[in-house]
């Protein structure tokens, strides 16, 4: 009954266009979110409402109606002549508003998407796909469920040692996203690095119709999003979609990912790839060193699973566009670890290093293997868990807990639904660290440097949005 | 197992302001993270009392501010029987009844005992050194005095009470003391009316300055080949841990508006550490063997003064000599000099857990001393 009535709160409105927009406009999503919110009051807290058009538009219709709705039940309880019957009806309305709005809102999404946005998509990305086929330059189209936007940075970086190349922009990887980027090319580039994201089955092929890669990479099959995907073979389905317009021979894998190891393909790994051996891999806070063919390579990003990644972008630079060794090895010191992945920073004397934005159990592994490789006094491990991860959830997490337990010295969660199966995993090997639950690990994040000091290193993991509350 | 702290700031002191911001940066929010319930006791330049909410909040004491919150429904009183208990509220009075006072004063009415013996008169556990200690270390004169007894080299010095003719102690200095002289108000911190001196005139304004706020003025050699250093310490008894030794890297005059108006930039180097008051080189360079010694005379200092809780000795070290001289006592440094801690690998939430957890035990060996005994004197009136 609280939460019915937090519904009739001023900001109601604002606050169901805001769960709307960070469900990026799923009608289903966003009205599952509704059902288990127990306060409308306490929904923004990781974010605010971006005010887009869009937000603009469906804020004034749905306030229009809202308006007039309650002007129909004053008339109806305070009308001279009302009887009781119409008092109750208006009253019987005015409970029953909050859900009114909340479908009118998802009637008002679906109908403006099937007659304004989907036709326009529909011609943009014709338009896209039209101007894409008279650029001459060569398409690398980067897949795969974890490391997807790393990689392509890499790959921008290093092959622009010897190119005109450009990306798609952040972890721009949806078909409208993409097609706004190729509108904005000038056509003079000579590499294009496309990131193409996974939510459905068909959805690389989609984009892979638009792209017509030369080149594919898939970066590594993992059980993201697997709420919608249900089962880990689907997934690699929907990544193989690219074999239909990338030759194996042009196709690159990520060998250490333990399922695209046996696959057909040119695999890269962090023991380096055909001709390019790796040796010699010194971890540590800020930075990467290797040696590769005798040659001593340094590069600031962190952690071995991003070592295959720089060879790769060395191998294709060198070996598919002409680059020399020297121009390449310029580039790869100029690559900087990118916000949220992998990311360290001084607090308080404290190494704290910030990849929240991984969201997939191989970049945990990845995580606790170079938290386990660096020396500290402390080792403490946060993470909020694993969203979207459907049935697995808890054969998941307990399996975190149980790598964290081998490496962390304490460990902080945030108290949701995953909790209990990571201290499950902890329990299982025996953890004797701290274990501290907090309710917001913003707050957490916050307060760190009240938390750590010199020796300490703090590993922060994964992301846990408004919408998965 | 969470406790109700109550957490003591400001006060009649010079250092009122510098109270208020170790208190609310270096305390309470990590006694809030610990878990605890933090009582704030805000005691104003008139030594009023009061409490709330809003008292945690740095905007509440700025000038413009600070009027509306220092009302009567914010005032409070204290009952000490039993322990100790916050009194506040106007029409319908509430009680809070405190287990561990965590006292964040620095300077008179509060770091130099005072409250110390209050709380003692309460029987109530609190942070910090216990009164005897208190009364010495922030007694200049006192505190060298107890120095010398003890072994311990410190500058040589004259003090004089503030009833002796000036001229008679400019005369004395200079029977007694060389050029230059720092002349120093003795129950003062944060470098509060100190003054390096290098000739009669300038002592004679330096003692005058000094007097003005204290009834005491201590006036001391100046040490060569100088290098200033502290060393904060923890805990009771025999069982300590230091922090580094920290130098700060000012050139010449470190005083209040070096240390706290400027971040400490006035004149100093911009290498080192950003220390709670500054720039200052953490840890100290000092050759090995001098570190070592400085150490040494920091522990032996700690334990014969019987400090407990925390503390801050200030140390002088002629480098060329390799002589380490007793400067100074601080019982409740500036931000718990977290920031030292913390560059030894002590955050801030675990110094402040290590803190109440050393009240917590002084408190409970103190309640096995024997306090009165049966007597059948009053059975002969």
């Amino acid at each position: 009954m609280k939460g019915y009535l937090s519904r009739f709160r001023l900001d109601y409105v604002r606050t169901l266009i805001y769960m709307l927009q960070a469900t990026e406009y799923h009608a289903w999503e966003f009205v599952k979110w509704c059902h288990r919110t127990k306060d409308f009051g306490q929904v923004m807290r990781r974010r605010v409402l971006v005010w887009t058009n869009k937000a603009r538009l469906l804020y004034a219709v749905i306030t229009g109606v809202q308006v007039a709705m309650l002007g129909a039940v004053a008339v109806l309880v305070f009308w001279p002549t009302s009887g009781i019957a119409l008092i109750l009806i208006g009253l019987f309305l005015l409970m029953l508003l909050p859900i009114l709005l909340e479908f009118l809102l998802v009637l008002v999404v679906k109908l403006g998407d099937f007659f304004i946005t989907r036709p326009l998509a529909k011609k943009r990305i014709a338009a896209a796909t039209e101007k894409l086929a008279g650029i001459k330059a060569v398409k690398i189209a980067v897949v795969g469920s974890y490391g997807k936007t790393t990689t392509k940075e890499v790959l921008k970086t290093i092959l622009a040692s010897g190119k005109r190349v450009q990306a798609t922009p952040g972890n721009m990887n949806q078909p409208l996203s993409i097609a706004e980027f190729i509108m904005g090319l000038s056509g003079d580039e000579e590499i294009l690095i496309f990131e193409i994201g996974e939510y459905h089955m068909g959805d690389v092929r989609k984009m892979c119709e638009i792209v017509r890669p030369d080149f594919g990479v898939i970066t590594g099959v993992s059980e993201a999003h697997l709420a919608n995907f249900k089962t880990l073979e689907n997934i690699k389905k929907t990544f193989d979609e690219i074999r239909a317009f990338v030759p194996d021979e042009r196709l690159y894998l990520n060998g250490d990912n333990a399922i695209l190891a046996d696959e057909q393909g040119v695999k890269y790994a962090q023991d380096g790839m055909a001709g390019f051996k790796v040796s010699g891999v010194k971890l540590r806070a800020f930075g990467t060193e290797f040696t590769m063919n005798k040659e001593k390579v340094q590069t600031a990003l962190l952690g071995a699973h991003n070592i295959g990644v720089v060879v790769l972008g060395m191998y294709l630079a060198e070996k598919q566009f002409g680059a020399k060794r020297e121009a390449v090895k310029r580039a790869v010191a100029e690559l900087k670890p990118f916000e949220h992945r992998m990311e360290p920073k001084k607090v308080n004397g404290a190494v704290v290093i910030d990849d929240t934005y991984n969201g997939n159990l191989e970049g945990v592994k990845a995580g606790l293997k170079l938290l386990k490789s660096l020396e500290g006094k402390r080792k403490i491990y946060v993470t909020p868990g694993l969203v979207e991860q459907g049935k697995k959830t808890a054969e998941i997490h307990t399996e975190i807990g149980r790598e964290i337990g081998f490496v962390a010295s304490e460990v902080v969660l945030m108290n949701n639904s995953t909790t209990q199966f990571i201290q499950k995993g902890l329990d299982e090997v025996g953890f004797a660290g701290e274990v501290k639950v907090v309710d917001s690990p913003l707050l957490f994040y916050e307060n760190l440097p009240q938390y750590v000091a010199q020796g300490d290193i703090v590993l922060m993991q994964n992301d846990w949005t408004d919408n998965y509350a | 197992m969470n406790k109700t702290v109550a957490v003591f700031f400001g006060g009649k002191s010079t250092e009122h302001d510098i109270s208020i911001i170790s208190a609310l940066v270096a305390v309470v929010k990590p006694l809030q993270l610990l878990g605890h319930t933090v009582i704030p006791v805000y005691i104003t330049k008139m030594g009023e009392y009061f409490s709330g909410e809003r008292f945690l909040q740095i905007e509440t004491y700025r000038r413009d501010r600070l009027p509306k919150a220092l009302v009567a429904k914010n005032h409070v009183t204290f009952d000490l029987s039993g322990g100790l208990s916050v009194i506040g509220g106007t029409l319908r009075k509430t009680r809070t009844k405190i287990d561990v006072v965590f006292p964040v004063l620095h300077g008179t009415f509060g770091e130099d005992g005072s409250l110390m013996g209050l709380l003692r008169m309460a029987s109530v556990p609190f942070v910090g050194c216990d009164m005897e200690a208190s009364v010495v270390a922030m007694n200049k004169v006192l505190a060298k005095q107890v120095a010398e007894s003890c072994g311990v080299l410190t500058p040589k010095f004259v003090a004089f009470k503030k009833r002796e003719s000036i001229d008679e102690m400019v005369r004395r200095v200079k029977d007694v003391l060389k050029y230059p002289v720092f002349v120093k108000p003795p129950h003062l911190g944060s470098s509060i009316g100190v003054s390096k001196v290098k000739n009669d005139v300038e002592l004679k304004n330096a003692i005058e300055v000094a007097l003005c706020y204290d009834e005491l003025v201590l006036v001391e050699e100046e040490v060569d080949n100088l290098t200033e250093v502290t060393l904060p310490i923890i805990g009771n008894g025999d069982d300590l841990e230091l922090g580094l030794l920290e130098r700060p890297l000012v050139k010449g005059e470190f005083d209040f508006e070096a240390k706290y108006l400027h971040g400490g930039k006035k004149g100093g180097q911009k290498t080192g550490a950003k220390g709670a008051q500054g720039y200052s080189e953490l840890p100290a360079k000092l050759p090995p063997k001098l570190y070592a010694e400085a150490e040494n005379v920091g522990r032996l200092v700690y334990e014969r003064f019987g400090l407990s809780g925390i503390a801050r000795i200030d140390l002088l070290i002629d480098t060329k000599s390799k002589k380490v001289y007793f400067n100074e006592i601080n019982p409740m440094p500036g931000s718990l000099y977290a920031h030292n801690f913390a560059a030894k690998g002590v955050s801030n939430v675990q110094l402040v857990e290590k803190l109440l957890n050393l009240a917590l035990s002084r408190y409970e060996a103190e309640k096995k001393v024997e306090r009165a005994f049966k007597s059948s004197f009053l059975e002969q009136f």
